[in-house]
């Protein structure tokens, strides 16, 4: 069984009023080969109701455990180490 | 034929050929209750309330979340009725082949197109590929947090429909807030697809109608040359024992994408309701 587990302190992501999204990395989004990783925004809201800032989870767990191709993608990609994949 | 068409096709064949699902008149009903509180109809605040997931797509989140529940042993049963019978109530679809499609911009106006909201959860880019139209369009604009928009003549929509078509995307009407009410024609890649992977991987059917079609092949013109089983989104399409291409009529979605990449012109659509076996799986 997999585990996903993630450090919100580690990683950074703001929201972007351009964009109306977070823009920055997301790399381990581009990379998951079943797209089981989604961004979703932390409790903080700024002024306008937009979140302040956005984290990354696994979505569909029970079965995104068993889509999950234990690729590690995710894990070499961060370049701030905020992602871990136990068993 | 589908319920859906059962009940709400009305002698147009298909339930989004009916006129009455582009409508502006049944989107802005006013029921008693809306009535006596002098408050917007039910769709509209539906819709403005929505739009927050622009950037705030929590919403998504916890519905994907419950989704999750389905592969659960006891109560798994249970909460997949349960999503089959709210799906009809809010926002799901149907995958149509480009014909229809095309058939479905002349029905409609107001034509916009807008980032596809799945490819920007699930990849984080924004990519064009999202066709609605009114009363959707109008709602996306007065909430100006929503996505940007660009706007299409009923001709140039057709065009997009085309290029999408050509790169293999799978087209699917959605219908938002009960039926027959079409508001989108999604261009849908499957891997990252929100409303597809619910269908395909917990079995919620009514998220994701497959189309009232299915593709056959003629085996004596097929070559082997493997174009339509890389096209193929589902994996329907595998080699036979004589090396040539067989489709799986439990898995065909009946999109008919795959006749865009085959040379020999060896694929074609047949109705779903005349095959023994697929005309049950929907």
């Amino acid at each position: 069984m997999v585990k996903f587990k993630y450090d919100p302190e580690k990683c950074d992501l703001p929201f972007d009023p351009k964009e109306n999204r977070p823009t920055k990395c997301l790399k381990c989004l581009e990379v998951c080969p079943n797209s089981l990783l989604m961004f979703i925004p932390m409790k903080a809201k700024r002024e306008d109701g937009a979140p302040q800032r956005y984290k990354i989870s696994m979505i569909f767990k029970s079965y995104g455990k068993k889509y999950c191709p234990d690729c590690l993608k995710c894990v070499e990609v961060c370049p701030s180490q905020a992602i871990k994949i136990k068993y | 034929m589908c319920k859906f068409c059962r009940e709400h096709a009305k002698g147009h064949g298909k339930w989004y050929l009916n006129p009455e699902g582009y409508s502006e008149e049944l989107f802005y009903k006013l029921s008693l209750l809306d009535r006596i509180l002098g408050r917007k109809p039910k769709k509209l605040r539906d819709g403005i309330k929505s739009s927050d997931s622009a950037w705030y797509p929590l919403g998504i989140s916890k519905q994907l979340g419950l989704v999750d529940l389905v592969s659960k042993p006891l109560i798994g049963g249970l909460v997949r009725k349960i999503g089959n019978h709210i799906a009809i109530k809010t926002h799901s679809g149907q995958v149509v082949p480009t014909e229809d499609a095309l058939q479905i911009v002349d029905l409609s106006h107001d034509h916009t197109v807008y980032p596809c909201m799945c490819k920007r959860l699930f990849k984080g880019q924004d990519e064009y590929k999202c066709l609605n139209f009114a009363p959707l369009s109008e709602i996306n604009r007065s909430v100006p947090r929503a996505w940007k928009e660009k706007k299409l003549s009923p001709e140039e929509a057709k065009e997009w429909l085309q290029d999408f078509g050509q790169k293999g995307y799978v087209h699917a009407v959605f219908w938002w807030c009960d039926m027959p009410q079409s508001v989108c024609i999604c261009n849908c890649e499957h891997k990252y697809c929100y409303a597809a992977r619910p269908k395909t991987w917990y079995d919620v059917t009514n998220v994701y109608r497959r189309a009232e079609y299915l593709v056959v092949v003629n085996s004596d013109e097929c070559i082997s040359c493997g174009n339509c089983i890389e096209r193929c989104q589902f994996g329907a399409i595998t080699f036979g024992s004589d090396d040539r291409a067989v489709v799986d009529s439990t898995i065909c979605f009946g999109c008919g994408q795959c006749r865009g990449v085959c040379e020999q012109n060896a694929l074609r659509l047949v109705d779903r309701n005349t095959h023994p076996i697929a005309q049950k799986i929907w």
